[in-house]
């Protein structure tokens, strides 16, 4: 039997949250996974947090204009590296000569379109 | 490299089958079309005869079969003809040049000679199997058991006759089991090669296949004109059972062929086409195991240039 103090079922459920909230903050594929498993509309912001979501959990939550406008904050290569890690386009395609971040954004729009698609989400 | 130092060109069909399922017969397919493709300079022709439709959406993407589907440009559509009695032919429903290797397709490389070969594909829908039940049926003869394989034997054997100067390697996809499609890829070919797993339920069902499928209801048991092919083989543990099996399948008579292909999970990877225009260098779609694929399709064309002449 452990000789830990035993605390009130409020304190051990406050110290799990804070434990989830403490990993939310260091961990942002694991904070998206918290986002995306709430159900809401959730506007991703930022390299970090948009590196871990898959493109096609926002394609089946947003508008075009909004799916463009959060990855359009992102450069080139951000973009291609989503495209490429997502598998949504090899990395010729993500990162041909002369391809700029607002076509690599359409790109990703309809690829994640048509995954989306072929995954019955849409 | 000249078409006299390519000797197993001509024409040849290859079935991949084995009666087990999840044995990779699709990726297989697509591995071999894939390398000779690149690699040989063969115009490939892979038709998909598993109402599964693995292999025709690895090489046309699920839009790509979608559209094939809407278009009514599938083996369904031809099976559906043929139990209506409707002769029609093969070609306009085949989808050309669907690679999906950038080398293959590689428009800068247009303007000069050929220096790769291409994929086309006859591609299948689940449909398929509710057109073949019906071509069963309008084919089944009580005192003959064999009369719907040897009527689509005899059909698909002269449409594909009708397309031996456009392809040089036709590959059937087989689905598990023994449908009717299946016998006649099998009895129209030139040579089989059944993928394996290493484990005992792959010999059991090696052996079913050689003993029920070749010998006994096709008659073309022939051990010069079947492979092998160990296939998702891991490296790790199980040591002498993987030994014991390679054992069994040799007591089998069946030769297999020198390459294998590795488990894993990068191998896998552009198993799914990101979209039906979308193309991948070689070394980045098969990653760790692209040495064995190009190997995989220099054994094939050893082993097609070996088949003796069917008689």
């Amino acid at each position: 039997m452990s000789n830990e103090k035993p605390i009130s079922p409020n304190a051990a459920l406050r110290r799990f949250l804070d434990a989830v909230a403490d990993e939310a903050d260091m961990n942002s594929a694991f904070r998206n996974r918290l986002l995306l498993a709430l159900g809401v509309p959730v506007i991703f912001e930022g390299q970090d947090d948009l590196a871990s979501v898959h493109p096609v959990e926002l394609v089946v939550r947003y508008d075009e204009h909004t799916f463009k406008r959060i990855y359009g904050q992102l450069k080139g290569p951000a973009l291609k590296k989503i495209l490429v890690d997502h598998k949504l386009a090899s990395a010729a395609e993500a990162g041909a000569k002369g391809i700029k971040p607002p076509a690599q954004v359409e790109l990703m729009w309809d690829r994640a379109r048509l995954r989306a698609e072929e995954d019955g989400r849409l | 490299m000249t078409g006299s130092e390519r000797p197993w060109l001509g024409a040849r069909r290859i079935a991949i089958a084995n009666l087990k399922g999840g044995v990779g017969k699709s990726t297989t397919a697509m591995m071999i079309a894939d390398s000779l493709a690149m690699a040989h300079r063969a115009r490939v022709l892979v038709v998909d005869v598993d109402p599964q439709g693995n292999a025709s959406r690895m090489l046309l993407g699920w839009h790509g079969l979608q559209q094939a589907g809407r278009a009514s440009h599938t083996l369904k559509d031809w099976v559906a003809a043929a139990a209506a009695g409707r002769a029609t032919p093969l070609a306009p429903l085949i989808q050309s040049n669907v690679c999906s290797l950038t080398e293959v397709v590689n428009v800068r490389n247009a303007h000069k000679p050929k220096t790769h070969g291409d994929i086309s594909v006859l591609a299948a829908t689940p449909e398929l199997r509710f057109a073949e039940i019906e071509f069963d049926h309008a084919s089944y003869n009580a005192s003959d058991k064999a009369s719907a394989r040897r009527r689509m034997e005899q059909l698909l054997s002269a449409e594909l006759s009708g397309l031996r100067d456009t392809f040089e390697l036709v590959l059937f996809d087989c689905p598990p089991g023994f449908s009717t499609l299946a016998q006649a890829a099998i009895a129209c070919s030139d040579g089989v090669i059944s993928p394996v797993l290493e484990e005992p339920l792959s010999v059991w069902s090696l052996q079913a296949f050689r003993d029920f499928g070749l010998k006994q209801t096709l008659n073309v048991w022939d051990p010069d004109r079947h492979r092998g092919l160990f296939t998702r083989v891991s490296q790790k543990g199980a040591v002498d059972e993987r030994r014991e099996v390679r054992e069994a399948i040799q007591k089998l008579g069946v030769t297999m062929l020198p390459t294998t292909i590795k488990e894993t999970a990068e191998a896998q990877r552009w198993v799914r086409r990101a979209a039906p225009n979308s193309h991948v260098p070689f070394n980045k779609k098969y990653g760790p195991v692209k040495k064995q694929v190009l190997e995989l399709g220099d054994t094939v064309a050893s082993f097609i240039a070996g088949l003796p002449p069917k008689t």
